[in-house]
């Protein structure tokens, strides 16, 4: 028993980690908000700069250079070149071993191989003096003054010093952190002036800045000017919140009240101290703050930022839509999300910032925010009952479940037929081998086949056919060919009873491909939908072999005494709707059939339509199978049986779409069922 | 001065008081300042402040005494990491004495050692030296639950303090799941410290961390069961919680909470309140009382049936169709945020029908 149990518990471990549901689409219908929505800091940096073009001084571009040891050689090297340009080979590596062994003694590496060292030549001073400086301020750390070797650096001509005036200010930057602007600034300058940055340390001096500058108006204005240096590092994105934060009030409203930092500001700090000291202010990037207003609930102050702008963003219409609909005002919110349309027309989507983005959840890639505004649009239009132009809409925003409830449930008919043939026909032919089904054109393409489906469940057939897939069009054309044959009341019953069978055939065995629903209840095409049983309120009840159902899976048409069995009226637990129809058909093909075989044939053609699905409206037909073909070998069988019987050739023949071609086969299959009568 | 004799005066409520640990690096803040005092004015205990901090790196963090700390019910903390260990005590010890000189009107002390188990003598070295040169000061140390495993070692310790703080709380790990506290090492911590006889008090945890996206968080219904087992131990002196929550804080709660959760009337709850917006909508606010700040899926149960015309959501809520569930990170504890707003016709009143009961159904994934 043990044993049984952990085999049990190990296959359930196994099937349920590899159980995988299907893919259900966010939906705009049910969900309401669907999709996450996402302010983007990466396109509000490229805004910010943008817009704010004219605050920054133009710099000019920095390089992002070698490393320092490399950077170390290589200037000394450039330099040996410089300033002795005959100098033989011999020489060039005497000085290079000076070099080394200067390098080896400031880095305390001792017993180097280099010849002991010596002092450069007056040419090449700068590095020596350097490295002096440097080692000063290792050994005298902490020290408060430049080192007297870095001062003496500093007084040689300029061409003198070509290669280490922007290392000294860089080090003085990095070692007195209290002028880190100054110094930063000075090794910048340096570098705009022309003395040499091999190691990138003009660029690199930003991000330290940025990382211990205690001035924040400076350390955004800096960003900003770094930002634009042209080098793909990030920087305003890296200034940290939690040091804008411990500013008390005053040195706050001071940043505040720099227009630049304001802005910047603006886009990073969403906290109500920001909100509340800006509002005086004029400001750019007010769409962002109302953005931060509305999320936090705050409709009001949104509607006092977006105020304040000088024209309407994409954002901030987006914002006005989304407060419109809050205040009710439908209209207003179709009109807004129209403007957001003809706005984003307007600007090259080159250069165009989306600040907002959507996504499904935060593991998923954004997507393009005009799916957003097509689908509040197709929500809206469903709100004012316009149910075509929420259609079309949700086509727009690729909203594939959100299109075909509507499709399916809200559209006529011949309105659906209106909508498909406006859009290009040439849509339909298939072009690529592995469509994505969320995506155009294999949406159309799936809704021209749910208009098939629809029309062929409302009986209107020349639409069924004319939108319905080449491969199912043959099966349209032998149904409507059987059901002819089945009302020629010039025929025999045997005739016409064998073609409502055949036609019975092909709804049982093609019906869901010919006119299955989207939805409840056969959720099209099939694989997946509500699981009936996983609901804990619905019952089985063995006893009467039916379901009692919740009022979730209770049908909303309840159908009245015998009436007729289509989607509608048929339970939601009901899937496969058309089984039932197939078996009503059943049901009047055994009324018509003469020919006692044939009766018994087609009654467990309808038995085996229901009995797996609910035995006791199969049993019906196992009633009339032994009762109507009493003397046949399959009705004597199925009452000693006591239920339909399985016998291999019969079920061969129920279980295919292709038709039984006439009475004689049928004599054929029973002989053949039943060889030597038994 | 009155302040002081007042303290002085509420001496005896104050013992039973619960403390708090200060861990901010910076105490020059109009909100700490306002907590504390409003704290202080409520229910008077200690503030175990962070002085100072001994970086393994060799950096030193100092913190400077604000005004509104009482001296006489403020004990400055020096946090010192391992590697500081490989130096001499005498030394340590005097780095220690610079770093406390700014507090030194506080006269106490406590040192905050990661200090390994096999170690525990350098730590009874350290603390004998700061004994030799702040003969005055009220000494303590904190200590970890394996420290108290060490009888013979952690006694000379113990003797070298005037009272030790046995912190239960660290984060470990079992297995694939981190933790903040286990009750049964905690009790069993707590039953060691008491063999000792020697004064003692007890850090419990009142913070989270997040690992992974997931909100580590300490149990809070056992606290009460570890306090009553503290208190059978005659020299177990007095709770500090760690650490002091500043309202709107993300990983820690407000003292309104610890002061409960140390009661044993921990009762944590999502309080709705429907306010109408002028524009016709109402919008559903929830206070968080007692939670650390998570992201949940709440049950929405609603008493009553009535239509609902359109609705969305604030703060990054998520919403089922049906408005039963609604996912969301929670407010700082003592906070009411909106998260969702709804249409319904206009002759409903919300408050009147108070058609919601709200409760945790689950924590949410990451």
């Amino acid at each position: 028993m043990k044993r049984h149990l952990t085999f049990f518990c190990v296959t359930a471990a196994i099937s349920g980690a590899l159980a995988c549901s299907p893919y259900v689409q966010p939906s705009y219908i049910s969900d309401k908000t669907p999709y996450e929505t996402f302010l983007s800091q990466k396109s509000a940096i490229k805004r910010f700069l943008n817009n704010l073009h004219d605050l920054i001084p133009a710099t000019g571009s920095f390089t992002t250079g070698i490393s320092t040891i490399d950077a170390e050689r290589k200037d000394f090297m450039e330099a040996v070149k410089k300033n002795f340009p005959d100098i033989s080979e011999e020489k060039q590596a005497a000085l290079t071993s000076d070099f080394e062994g200067l390098l080896a003694k400031h880095r305390g590496i001792k017993n180097h191989f280099s010849s002991p060292e010596k002092d450069l030549p007056e040419e090449l001073m700068e590095f020596q003096l350097f490295l002096e400086g440097r080692t000063y301020l290792f050994v005298n750390r902490p020290s408060d003054h430049i080192p007297p070797a870095w001062q003496k650096l500093l007084a040689l001509p300029p061409e003198r010093r070509h290669y280490r005036t922007a290392w000294v200010h860089f080090m003085l930057g990095n070692h007195f952190k209290k002028d880190l602007h100054t110094h930063y600034d000075n090794c910048r300058n340096a570098v705009r002036a022309g003395f040499a940055d091999t190691a990138g340390l003009a660029l690199r001096s930003y991000t330290l800045e940025i990382r211990f500058g205690t001035n924040m108006a400076r350390v955004i204005r800096r960003a900003a000017e770094a930002e634009l240096c042209g080098s793909d590092l990030e920087f305003l994105g890296n200034i940290s919140l939690d040091k804008i934060n411990k500013l008390d009030d005053g040195q706050y409203f001071a940043l505040v009240n720099d227009p630049f930092c304001r802005e910047f500001l603006a886009m990073i700090d969403n906290s109500p101290r920001f909100r509340m000291m800006v509002k005086s202010f004029k400001l750019r990037n007010a769409d962002i703050c109302a953005y931060y207003a509305y999320v936090d609930g705050d409709i009001t102050e949104a509607k006092e930022f977006i105020a304040i702008l000088e024209k309407p963003t994409l954002l901030s219409t987006y914002l006005e839509a989304r407060i419109a609909r809050h205040s009710g005002n439908t209209p207003g919110t179709v009109r807004k999300l129209k403007e957001w349309l003809k706005l984003a027309e307007k600007v090259d989507p080159q250069d165009r910032n989306d600040l907002l983005e959507i996504s499904e959840n935060q593991h998923n890639p954004p997507e393009n925010f005009r799916k957003e505004i097509y689908g509040l649009l197709g929500t809206s239009m469903i709100m004012r009952r316009d149910f075509s132009d929420a259609a079309k809409f949700f086509l727009q925003a690729e909203q594939r479940d959100d299109l075909f409830t509507i499709a399916e449930k809200y559209l006529t008919l011949d309105e659906l037929s209106e909508m498909l043939d406006e859009i290009d026909a040439d849509i339909s032919i298939s072009a690529d081998s592995n469509p994505h089904p969320y995506k155009q054109p294999q949406i159309t393409r799936d809704l021209r086949y749910l208009a098939a489906r629809r029309a062929f469940r409302e009986k209107r057939f020349d639409l069924a056919e004319k939108y319905m897939p080449d491969e199912h069009k043959i099966f349209i054309r032998q149904y409507l060919e059987l059901l002819k044959k089945s009302a020629d009341i010039k025929l025999s019953g045997n005739e016409r009873a064998l073609a409502m069978y055949n036609a019975a055939k092909i709804l049982r065995h093609k019906g869901m491909e010919l006119s299955g629903t989207q939805n409840a209840p056969d959720y099209f095409p099939g694989h997946y939908g509500e699981d009936i049983q996983g609901c804990i309120d619905c019952i089985y009840k063995v006893e009467f072999g039916e379901w009692q159902l919740c009022q979730n899976h209770r049908p909303a048409t309840v159908p009245g005494f015998n009436a007729a069995k289509n989607h509608l009226t048929v339970g939601a637990h009901m899937r496969f709707h058309y089984r039932y129809l197939a078996a009503e058909m059943a049901l009047a093909a055994g009324q018509l059939a003469d020919d006692e075989e044939l009766r018994a044939l087609i009654h467990l053609f309808g038995g085996s339509c229901l009995k797996l699905r609910s035995n006791r409206e199969a049993d019906l037909f196992y009633k009339r199978l032994v009762t109507m073909s009493r003397n046949t070998m399959l009705g004597k069988l199925a009452d000693k049986q006591r239920w339909f019987p399985i016998v291999k050739v019969l079920q061969n023949e129920i279980n295919r779409e292709f038709p039984c071609e006439s009475l004689e086969a049928v004599h054929e299959l029973m002989r053949s069922a039943f060889p030597n009568g038994k | 001065m009155i302040k002081t004799v007042l303290l002085i005066l509420l001496l005896p409520i104050a013992s039973k008081a619960v403390d708090f640990y200060i861990w901010q690096r910076q105490l020059n803040n109009q909100l700490i300042r306002d907590t504390v005092l409003k704290w202080q004015r409520e229910t008077p205990g200690t503030t175990y402040c962070l002085a100072g901090e001994l970086e393994n790196d060799g950096r030193q963090m100092t913190v400077s005494p604000e005004q509104f700390l009482e001296p006489a019910w403020t004990t400055p903390v020096i946090r010192i990491h391992i590697r500081n260990m490989t130096r001499k005590t005498e030394e340590l010890a005097k780095t220690v004495i610079k770093l406390h000189t700014p507090w030194a009107a506080c006269r106490s002390l406590q040192i905050d050692l990661d200090c390994p188990e096999f170690k525990l003598s350098y730590y009874t070295s350290l603390m004998q030296q700061l004994r030799k040169q702040l003969p005055d000061y009220r000494l303590s140390a904190t200590v970890l639950p394996c420290h108290l495993r060490h009888h013979k070692e952690f006694k000379s310790l113990a003797d070298a303090c005037d009272y030790f703080v046995v912190q239960v709380h660290a984060l470990e790990k079992d297995g694939n799941d981190f933790f903040i506290i286990d009750r049964n090492t905690a009790l069993e911590a707590i039953k060691n410290a008491g063999t000792f006889d020697r004064p003692f008090k007890i850090a419990l945890p009142f913070y989270t961390h997040t690992i992974n996206g997931k909100t580590i968080k300490p149990d809070l219904h056992i606290f009460p069961e570890l306090i009553r087992h503290a208190e059978k131990f005659p020299k177990m002196s007095g709770i500090i919680a760690f650490r002091l929550g500043l309202p709107g804080e993300r990983d820690t709660v407000s003292i309104n909470t610890v002061m409960s959760a140390c009661k044993g009337e921990y009762t944590p709850g999502i309080i709705p309140d429907w306010q109408k917006h002028p524009d016709g909508a109402w919008h559903l606010f929830l206070k968080n009382r007692g939670h650390f700040v998570e992201k949940v899926t709440l049950e929405l149960k609603w008493n009553k049936n009535f239509k609902i015309l359109d609705f969305d959501t604030f703060n990054h809520a998520a919403a089922d169709r049906r408005l039963h569930t609604l996912t969301l990170t929670l407010p700082p504890d003592g906070m009411s945020v909106p998260y969702l707003w709804l249409r319904c016709p206009n002759d409903i009143d919300l408050n009147k029908y108070d058609p919601l009961t709200v409760t945790i159904k689950e924590i949410a994934k990451k």
